[in-house]
């Protein structure tokens, strides 16, 4: 599954709950969850929060692609 | 100096014209979109720790936004009424939260930490919570 935050201009901490939420839940479908199109305030705060050590990021759709994913 | 307050129902229906009310109030000053993001981030957090921690989520409750803006630099006070805090030391570590479900990250105060230039909490139980907050606006 992948998160394509383009279209979000902020995000809080239930946000990044959620997200969170998502990825132990696909985690227990043995599935993988990408994210993309972060700004940089809402990079910040993913950042921040330690989520890239398990949820991998990728600048844009052609960087998803490039993986092969 | 420019000042506003406004109050508001606890409900978080209200989050998205307690953003709308700060970032209009701060237009005069030109922010920089980052800028808007950031503070209307910053008021999210606040709101609904207010919301849900102060107030446990009572609508018949009120959330008091004040902002005081001199020259570039904004003071963004948001103060509840309800159980106040136990700890505040406690409750700014990375992580930390009260709430039972595995959305809720506890991360809301770092994130103020993170987008304010300066971030203090009052709070007595059962009194209630004060949020203090300043950035100042480099868009210049």
């Amino acid at each position: 599954m992948i998160f394509d935050f383009s279209d979000i201009a902020m995000i809080d901490s239930s946000g990044i709950g959620l997200v969170l939420g998502r990825y132990n839940l696909l985690k227990s479908d043995k599935r993988t969850l990408l994210m993309t199109g972060l700004n940089h305030v809402t990079y910040r705060l993913f950042e921040l929060t330690g989520l890239f050590k398990i949820i991998p990021y990728f600048k844009s759709w052609d960087d998803i692609k490039e993986e092969k994913l | 100096m420019n000042m506003m307050e406004v109050s508001f129902s606890a409900s978080l229906d209200n989050e998205s014209f307690a953003r709308t009310t700060v970032a209009a109030f701060l237009t005069p000053l030109n922010p920089t979109i980052d800028e808007i993001i950031e503070i209307k981030t910053i008021v999210s957090e606040a709101i609904s720790n207010a919301i849900i921690h102060g107030y446990s989520l009572n609508p018949d409750c009120q959330v008091i936004i004040k902002m005081t803006i001199e020259e570039n630099i904004m003071t963004l006070i948001v103060q509840d009424f309800g159980k106040g805090i136990a700890d505040v030391e406690a409750v700014k570590k990375p992580f930390y939260s009260t709430a039972k479900d595995g959305e809720h990250i506890g991360m809301g105060i770092s994130i103020i930490e993170s987008l304010a230039d300066s971030f203090e909490i009052e709070s007595v139980i059962n009194i209630g919570t004060k949020y203090i907050i300043t950035k100042k606006l480099n868009n210049g």
